[in-house]
């Protein structure tokens, strides 16, 4: 699963990035590395971007960044 | 003594820069407000300190060009401590940074910041452990209060004078010794780079750009030995590694005392950034401010006018007929005109300025916007320029530099130029808001919003190329102390009063001088090519001239042409819209072409101006047939 494509409230773990170093390093630098919970907070209407939480903070991410991160929904 | 402020984005660094060395940097609650370099030098403790205030960075190896300016800092000046300031309600996220700084190896303090906000959190710090562990001096401050400020300064004092540059912490054992293989390669090689050899080590290995050309060629076979073990890009294995370290030594030093519920300001984002509310707030705020700003000015605006006037008559007795009366009346006017016209509109739109970017609001408007923004080739990042453009131009163009991508800084550098900036806003006031009323004054911002919009997608079909995609930090709600906002009207009301007011006088004498030798006709007759096709009386061709200088003078030199202040006496409503539209977008000022010609070069420049002139014009005579 994508991280775009995660319902709002639901909580997953990283498992991997896609996409080019600057893609990587910016996602990293938010704490969004494989291994990492995170939250689906909310998400903009009109295919806009989602806001995402997790140990170093609240971050806003557009859609095509998220389509890079693969992710799984933790229960 | 030189010391270097450096912390993550929205940590506090400029308000602790400015509590040390009196108001001179902008502060405000969105990541990536300073951009550039701010020093001072003052005197504390009996020590000259020369003080940098370096751009915000969440690491060593962003790819933003702010970030990129802060490390190029770092590793090539010379300076006695870096003062590390993290936002201490962030700790883990914070020692990411702290750990490649320690890598540099020079003294160092570490400055937990924003320890209000920590423990409204429920977070409990046990800075003699972290101290411990870090092997550097750490001190707790509350920066906006001033509080723990002294100890920073004892302890930056300290750490020159026992050269405290930390221990280097260890990664896992594995990656240690891919490490130590790149370092004895690069010393076999006895490469003679300033560079501390482990930061070089590391960086090399991450694969880092600037540094493989600086001599990273047969390096390859590490990097991919660290790759194959843990089957993921380099760069990716270092950033995990170091996240692990700078959370285990966040859980070692810190504890988490409450788990806070739903904090206020989620339940303030549950309406803000509703799907349909948040755009209905978005609107009522922003109307609003605007209302609120034309009416309050112009309710001021009034009795001001009306007591210079009259003062002016009784001044005038004294001089006779002449150059000099004229001389006179045209200072004057510009003087009075400073008061009575420009603050009362300034003054209460600089405090809502500065109250919308200290709450928190803008980055959530970015939130948004976004997908409006991707429909003109933007993202909702380059809401930030937008809003700020709304102040004034100059710190806009440059905040551009938050944008990753150069066709993205261009792009918003070139449509940040069409927002009306705080001396537009007094144009459209003094002449739309005050003559016609406040709603057709929001008409002019709507059709500006829509030229903007129209603009921007042409150009992003021009020059296309994907844009990276928002990544936006999403700060608390604050809301600042009156104190910090006063400070920060006054900061940016200086600029008017040191350059614009100034400007106005000397400007409005002028043109009463040349009106008195009958020159202003000369200028006019080259205008004409403006004002003729725009339906224009040609008296206004010299103010567009000096409005060139600064925007104000548009309009205080549209009084000064026309010989009056009753300005419908002899232009139609039709033509005062089409002249506020034109003056709207078309050549920006000086001071923003300056900015523009350091920030996307002289090429582009002249592009922007080519662009906003046409556009100006196209949007000037659409004007005059269609209002």
């Amino acid at each position: 699963m994508r991280l775009d494509e995660v319902d709002p409230g639901k909580t997953v773990r990283v498992l991997s990035i896609e996409g080019g170093r600057g893609v990587r390093k910016k996602l990293s630098d938010l704490g969004i590395l494989p291994g990492e919970v995170i939250k689906v907070v909310r998400s903009a209407p009109l295919f806009g971007p989602l806001m995402v939480s997790g140990r170093n903070g609240t971050f806003f991410i557009g859609r095509g960044m998220a389509k890079k991160v693969v992710v799984e929904e933790v229960i | 003594m030189k010391i270097v402020l450096i912390g993550q984005p929205n940590c506090g660094k400029s308000t602790i820069f400015n509590h040390l060395a009196g108001y001179k940097a902008i502060t405000s609650n969105f990541p990536g407000t300073t951009v550039k370099f701010h020093e001072s030098r003052f005197r504390l403790k009996g020590e000259e300190i020369h003080c940098i205030d370096l751009p915000g960075s969440y690491s060593l190896s962003s790819p933003e060009p702010a970030e990129r300016e802060a490390r190029r800092f770092l590793l090539t000046q010379q300076y006695d401590v870096i003062v590390n300031i993290l936002d201490a309600s962030l700790l883990g996220r914070g020692l990411e940074l702290t750990l490649e700084l320690l890598e540099l190896e020079k003294p160092m303090v570490l400055v937990l910041n924003m320890m209000d906000e920590a423990e409204r959190k429920g977070i409990v710090i046990d800075e003699k452990k972290l101290s411990q562990i870090l092997g550097i001096p750490v001190v707790k401050t509350i920066a906006y209060k001033g509080q723990g400020l002294t100890e920073m300064i004892e302890a930056v004092i300290k750490a020159k004078a026992e050269n405290l540059k930390g221990n280097l912490i260890s990664f896992s054992r594995d990656v240690e010794e891919i490490i130590s293989e790149v370092m004895e390669e690069l010393k076999r090689r006895s490469n003679t780079t300033h560079i501390p050899l482990r930061f070089l080590a590391i960086k090399l290995l991450e694969g880092d750009e600037e540094f493989l050309k600086l001599g990273g060629d047969g390096l390859e076979e590490f990097r991919k030995k660290l790759e194959k073990r843990h089957e993921r890009p380099s760069d990716l294995v270092i950033a995990s590694e170091r996240h692990a370290l700078a959370m285990t030594i966040a859980e070692h030093a810190s504890k988490v005392l409450t788990v806070p519920k739903l904090s206020l300001g989620d339940r303030i984002d549950d309406w803000l950034l509703h799907p349909i509310f948040g755009y209905v707030f978005l609107i009522l705020i922003f109307l609003g401010v605007f209302l609120t700003i034309f009416q309050l000015g112009k309710f001021l605006e009034e009795p001001l006018i009306g007591f210079f006037d009259s003062l002016e008559e009784s001044f005038s007795r004294f001089f006779p007929e002449g150059g000099l009366k004229a001389l006179f009346q045209g200072a004057y006017q510009g003087f009075s005109s400073g008061i009575g016209i420009v603050l009362p509109y300034l003054l209460p739109f600089l405090f809502f300025i500065s109250l919308l970017e200290d709450s928190g609001y803008l980055p959530r408007v970015a939130f948004l916007v976004d997908s409006f923004m991707h429909k003109i080739g933007l993202h909702g990042k380059s809401v930030l320029p937008f809003v700020l453009g709304y102040g004034c131009s100059v710190p806009a163009v440059m905040a551009t530099r938050i944008l990753e991508s150069e066709r993205d800084r261009v792009l918003t550098s070139i449509l940040v130029l069409f927002v009306p900036c705080a001396a537009r806003m007094v144009v459209i006031s003094g002449l739309v808001s005050y003559f016609l009323g406040p709603f057709r004054a929001l008409l002019v911002y709507f059709v500006n919003l829509m030229v903007i919009a129209l603009s921007g997608a042409i150009l992003s079909k021009l020059y296309k190329e994907i844009t990276p995609g928002l990544v936006l930090e999403v700060p608390p709600y604050r809301f600042p102390p009156l104190r910090i906002t006063l400070k920060k009207v006054w900061f940016r009301l200086k600029e008017f009063i040191g350059i614009a007011w100034p400007l106005l006088v000397v400007g409005s004498s002028f043109l009463a001088f040349l009106q008195h030798l009958g020159l202003e006709d000369l200028l006019n007759k080259i205008f004409l090519f403006i004002t003729h096709p725009l339906g224009l009386p040609k008296e206004l061709g010299v103010t567009l001239l000096l409005g060139i200088l600064r925007k104000e003078l548009a309009l205080l030199m549209t009084f000064q042409a026309l010989g009056t202040r009753d300005v419908p006496q002899l232009m139609t409503p039709s033509q005062i819209m089409t002249f506020v539209l034109f003056v709207t977008f078309y050549i920006p000022c000086l001071a923003t072409l300056a900015a523009l010609w350091r920030e996307i070069g002289w090429r582009w420049t002249l592009k922007g101006v080519a662009f906003s002139f046409s556009i100006a014009f196209l949007i000037g005579l659409l004007a005059r047939l269609v209002l």
